[in-house]
């Protein structure tokens, strides 16, 4: 059949299944073929927290959304064009996010009795009439598989394990896209398993010719790239920046990085990724348990490393006593906390920002820290940065949040030349040898002085008794007490005259202000557009420091008339806001 | 510090910009209504 060609600015497409079909690998390879052809693209992975769940049931759904552009985009999209349902309870867990009109992919070999029974349907909806409103393109993509390439002998479990494959091929048929990057990373990918390479580029090939060959869907969608500025791009997801973040974070500062972690979700992976940069001397760990995780870089960054640990919000909770030891020591430390739903085990792969009250008062004692929070996956890089220096600059431990829809999402990343990166200046200035005090302070900046043990006549002792200040002498003195506890919190507070003022895009006053923090960014930027093109103007301010906050936004704020703050929590912010903190 | 109103959302999901722009129009209308 011929097909016409329809030019489209945007596209959001969801690859649904079950956990076992293979949806995030194709989605994800889907997305960065497509972003090497220079499109725009924000992506959504969204499964479930079972390793396995039970096969065909509702609550086993893997799903993995993007949203393609050849203008900006900023979030995974509102409503999907086309759905990839490869069985029955994946139709029925994400038929709503389809749009009137759009486009279901359906593997037929996925809708019989059983799996039909599991997704709670008395009738298949593939049969009964009640898609009426949509195009449905129904495919038996495990039988088709199996009659093609019957003559090869393999067997029916590895035939059928290709069938992700098919609905991929048709996908790229879909929006007009060659196939040869894809099987060359097919080659690449499967080059252990020759079998595989083999069954898969059939099936991704049947697929596609079968997108030429049917008749459901009368166009095919074309999108032209995005006109980026010029430099090198790459999709990237927002833990990933945070591990890259990191290794150049080390390489501004000329110290040598540690990272220890014990695994949580959603913050595994930059572990996993820093593992893979061991080329830049980075030492790294898989620590016994989240205490050991963050007190065995409490130990590195004595010793004078840019010392890290990641975590998830349960994490933490463990790791909370020792962060007020690295308070109390004042050694500089990155904790990276990406966000998920809970209390408790919660939802691990659900994304929350629930995290900054504990963020801002989860420790013993009087322990402020300061509080970055990256907005997109391209600005984990970006923060994970500021919190080094903030770190490296104050002698003081650094939090910063993402959360599990910016650690797993991924979009374009434009990256960065080294001599354009911030230089991590590090105090290393002592002035008075001869009469070294490890609890001198810097006059601006508050800092004591980092200091590597071992050094001749820099001898200090440190631990996580109170201070004298100046010597550095263990203290029970009442005043001195207040004293040092003040110039803990003067030090932390002094941040907002070393930080960028907050800014605002839209009108610079009016009758109404969105503030937001974190990944609630792409969200009121696209909303921001959307109402501008209907005539609302209003404005947005994103937070990226939130401890201390910018110095003028109580100036900001005071420019209008209502202030609305979109979180993924109960109003943390706002209470923290409202409070005047 | 004035009064913030604010949008809560609790459910493992991220925001959609429809929801942020109904809430946004919710907030213009009920002020004109009040004014």
């Amino acid at each position: 059949m011929e097909h016409s060609k329809k030019p489209v600015s945007e596209l959001t497409i969801r690859f649904a299944g079950d956990s076992g079909d293979g949806m995030q690998l194709i989605g994800k390879k889907f997305s960065d073929v497509l972003a090497s052809a220079g499109m725009d693209l924000v992506t959504f992975p969204d499964f479930p927290s079972e390793i396995r769940a039970p096969e065909g049931t509702l609550y086993g759904v893997s799903a993995f959304q993007v949203r393609l552009g050849s203008k900006e985009i900023s979030t995974h999209g509102d409503e999907v064009d086309v759905l990839v349902a490869m069985n029955a309870s994946s139709l029925k867990v994400n038929l709503d996010q389809l749009k009137k009109g759009g486009i279901i992919i359906a593997n037929v070999n996925g809708f019989d009795s059983r799996n039909l029974k599991l997704a709670e349907y008395v009738a298949s909806p593939l049969e009964d009439n009640s898609l009426k409103e949509y195009h449905v393109l129904s495919v038996s993509m495990n039988d088709t598989i199996r009659t093609a390439l019957k003559e090869l002998g393999y067997s029916p479990k590895a035939l059928k394990k290709s069938k992700n494959f098919f609905a991929l091929g048709i996908l790229f048929w879909l929006v007009d896209h060659p196939l040869g990057q894809l099987e060359s990373w097919i080659d690449q990918k499967f080059a252990k398993d020759p079998e595989a390479v083999i069954i898969n580029k059939r099936s991704l090939a049947l697929g596609n010719r079968y997108g030429e060959q049917q008749d459901v869907v009368a166009s095919q969608f074309t999108l032209q790239g995005r006109s980026f500025g010029k430099g090198y791009y790459r999709n990237i997801t927002g833990n990933h920046a945070v591990a890259i973040g990191l290794v150049a974070a080390a390489e501004q500062a000329k110290r040598p990085l540690f990272l220890d972690s014990y695994p949580i979700t959603p913050a595994t992976e930059i572990l996993q990724y820093i593992s893979s940069y061991k080329r830049y001397g980075i030492k790294h760990m898989q620590a016994e348990d989240e205490i050991a995780g963050i007190t065995s870089a409490i130990g590195a960054a004595y010793g004078g490393s840019l010392a890290v640990t990641t975590t998830s919000g349960p994490g933490l909770s463990l790791k909370a006593e020792a962060m007020g030891l690295a308070v109390m020591l004042e050694l500089p430390l990155i904790i990276v906390d990406v966000m998920r739903a809970g209390p408790s085990t919660g939802m691990p792969t659900k994304p929350e920002q629930s995290d900054l009250f504990q963020a801002m008062f989860g420790r013993h004692g009087e322990a402020p820290m300061p509080i970055v929070a990256a907005s997109t996956p391209a600005d984990c890089f970006e923060m994970t940065l500021e919190a080094a220096r903030l770190a490296v600059k104050y002698m003081t431990p650094v939090l910063l949040l993402t959360d599990g829809y910016l650690a797993q999402s991924s979009a374009p990343w434009k990256i960065p030349r080294q001599e354009d990166l911030p230089e991590l200046a590090i105090d290393t200035d002592i002035p008075d040898k001869d009469n070294f005090r490890p609890y001198d302070r810097n006059p601006e900046t508050l800092a004591r002085p980092w200091v590597s043990p071992g050094m001749k006549g820099l001898e200090h002792r440190i631990g996580g008794l109170e201070k004298e200040a100046g010597s550095g002498k263990v203290s029970y003195d009442a005043k001195n007490h207040q004293r040092m506890t003040e110039l803990r919190a003067d030090k932390v507070n002094g941040i907002a005259n070393d930080i960028p003022n907050a800014t605002v895009t839209g009108p610079s006053s009016g009758p109404l202000l969105i503030v937001g923090w974190g990944s609630t960014h792409g969200a009121i930027s696209t909303a921001q557009h959307r109402l501008a093109d209907e005539g609302l103007e209003v404005a947005h301010c994103h937070l990226r420091h939130l401890n201390p906050l910018p110095a003028n936004l109580n100036e900001v704020f005071s420019n209008y008339d209502q202030i609305l703050l979109p979180e993924m929590n109960m109003g943390q912010l706002q209470m923290l806001l409202q409070a005047g903190i | 510090m004035r009064e913030i109103i604010g949008y809560h959302k609790v459910q493992g999901q991220p925001f959609k910009a429809v929801e942020i722009v109904e809430k946004v129009k919710e907030i213009l209308v009920s002020k004109e209504v009040v004014l």
